[in-house]
């Protein structure tokens, strides 16, 4: 669970949602917590996540910057190609394994620059924990193709990369092409 | 005669094959008439790729003369002139090699670099005419082969990371083949090329930089021979993917059948032949 669904927030949440929603939370868990009850361990474990949660969401929104809008600002550093700087930002961040965001972006930033090996195991992450996001997906799919070889566009059909372009020889190629061998052999003085 | 990026001969036309080697003798041609005759020592075959590249975005009409060469000074043989393309591989050749040269001086032993000293001065008039023409791109190589100096000396382990300054050379140069709406796609087409030819020519050096005890990508990652060959050809592999994405969508509207035998069937040849000793077979019986 990140920070922003212990709080039942959206990622969009103003200051004073935030605020606010950290109120409600801890009158209801704060009560419970001190009066003797067999939940009074769960319910102080549960403080504790809301506290830091809280914590977390504050010092992005006074840093100036909502996660989300940080990751939007990467992603346009990434587009207009300053794929060494969205990566130096998104590093700062900490290891963010377990948001599907951070690791896609980590894979563009990679994948801009060139480091498909690299920018692969982030795909992949970023895929796992979002399964349904198509953006993920199928950045995911263009670079497992791309690890497997395959080449776009190429005009030879089965080009067979050891030599040439392979011929199909089914058996009545074989037959015609025997065909023809004779042909020639009897053309010329003596054949065969 | 040496290069990664070649057709593949049996698989082009007559008349492509034709056009192929008129540019080659154009190239070295356009160095002899830009540069000097000791330039021509410089000549190989990836830089022709950008050249027919070149060409065949900008709708190029170049002329074909025949003439003999200190090469075949009898037979006389077909002349690609008047080429943007050709002019821009000659100016990319003589700054490349220039701080190839340099860079050899730097680590090299002392036969070598005794060449390398020579080489240097033949070549300073030829890189100083190239580097006005093309200032920008003689900065940029520059600054990014003092990168890969850097990266070497940190003895990095990484082959996306010690190929990283080849590559933005490499789509440095390529950029200058178009106009700017398909710079992006150039760039990147570059970009995989440049790393192709380090990853090949790292894995064609193994052997000798373990010997010699240079600087080697595969050998500081720890791999045996074997090892080598199959990391190097799975990485190779990905950037002859990746450049296709590229390649296959740029307007390409010359040399197009020229250029999809270098992508689609010469480089993958390439990749496939790494670290097998290179006898002639029947299918590439003459490696041009």
């Amino acid at each position: 669970m990140n920070a922003y669904e212990i709080l039942g927030i959206s990622p969009n949440a103003t200051e004073e949602e935030v605020k606010a929603a950290y109120k409600e939370l801890s009158r209801r868990y704060y009560s419970d917590a001190s009066v003797e009850s067999p939940l009074k361990e769960q319910n102080e474990e549960k403080m504790r996540q809301i506290d830091a949660a809280f914590d977390e969401i504050m010092t992005e929104l006074r840093g100036g910057m909502s996660r989300k809008d940080n990751y939007a600002d990467i992603r346009s550093l990434i587009k207009s190609g300053n794929a060494d700087s969205a990566l130096a930002r998104l590093k700062d961040m900490g290891e963010r394994t377990d948001d599907a965001e951070w690791n896609f972006l980590m894979g563009s930033a990679y994948y801009y620059k060139g480091w498909v090996t690299q920018a692969q195991p982030y795909f992949e992450a970023a895929c796992n924990l979002k399964p349904d996001n198509a953006e993920y997906a199928s950045a995911y799919a263009g670079v497992k193709s791309s690890m497997s070889g395959n080449m776009y566009g190429s005009p030879y059909p089965g080009a067979d990369p050891t030599g040439g372009v392979m011929s199909a020889c089914g058996p009545c190629d074989l037959c015609g092409t025997l065909l023809c061998a004779n042909l020639c052999c009897n053309c010329g003085r003596g054949g065969c | 005669m040496f290069g990664y990026i070649l057709p593949q001969k049996p698989e082009l036309k007559i008349k492509e094959y034709k056009t192929y080697r008129a540019y080659y003798c154009g190239l070295c041609m356009q160095l002899k008439h830009s540069y000097g005759q000791a330039c021509r020592l410089f000549l190989n075959y990836d830089l022709l790729l950008l050249a027919l590249l070149y060409d065949g975005i900008n709708g190029e009409k170049c002329s074909y003369t025949k003439s003999s060469c200190i090469v075949s000074p009898f037979e006389k043989k077909w002349i690609c002139e008047n080429s943007g393309g050709i002019c821009l591989a000659a100016d990319i050749l003589c700054i490349l090699s220039y701080y190839k040269l340099q860079d050899n001086i730097d680590d090299e032993r002392f036969a070598k670099r005794f060449a390398s000293h020579c080489g240097i001065s033949v070549l300073r008039r030829a890189y100083k005419k190239a580097a006005a023409k093309r200032p920008q791109l003689a900065e940029k190589v520059k600054e990014l082969l003092c990168r890969q100096a850097l990266t070497e000396k940190s003895r990095c382990s990484i082959p996306d990371e010690a190929a990283d300054a080849s590559a933005l050379i490499v789509a440095e140069a390529a950029k200058l083949c178009g106009g700017d709406e398909i710079k992006a796609d150039l760039y990147r087409f570059g970009l995989f090329l440049g790393k192709l030819v380090y990853l090949l020519d790292a894995a064609d050096d193994f052997d000798d930089d373990i010997k010699y005890g240079r600087y080697n990508v595969f050998a500081n990652a720890g791999f045996d021979r074997g090892e080598m060959l199959a990391e190097a050809k799975k990485l190779c592999r990905i950037c002859a993917a990746e450049l296709s994405k590229s390649y296959c969508r740029l307007p390409v509207t010359q040399n197009k059948s020229i250029l999809d035998n270098i992508v689609y069937l010469g480089l993958p040849s390439v990749i496939e032949q790494l670290g097998t000793e290179k006898k002639r077979s029947f299918s590439d019986y003459e490696r041009l």
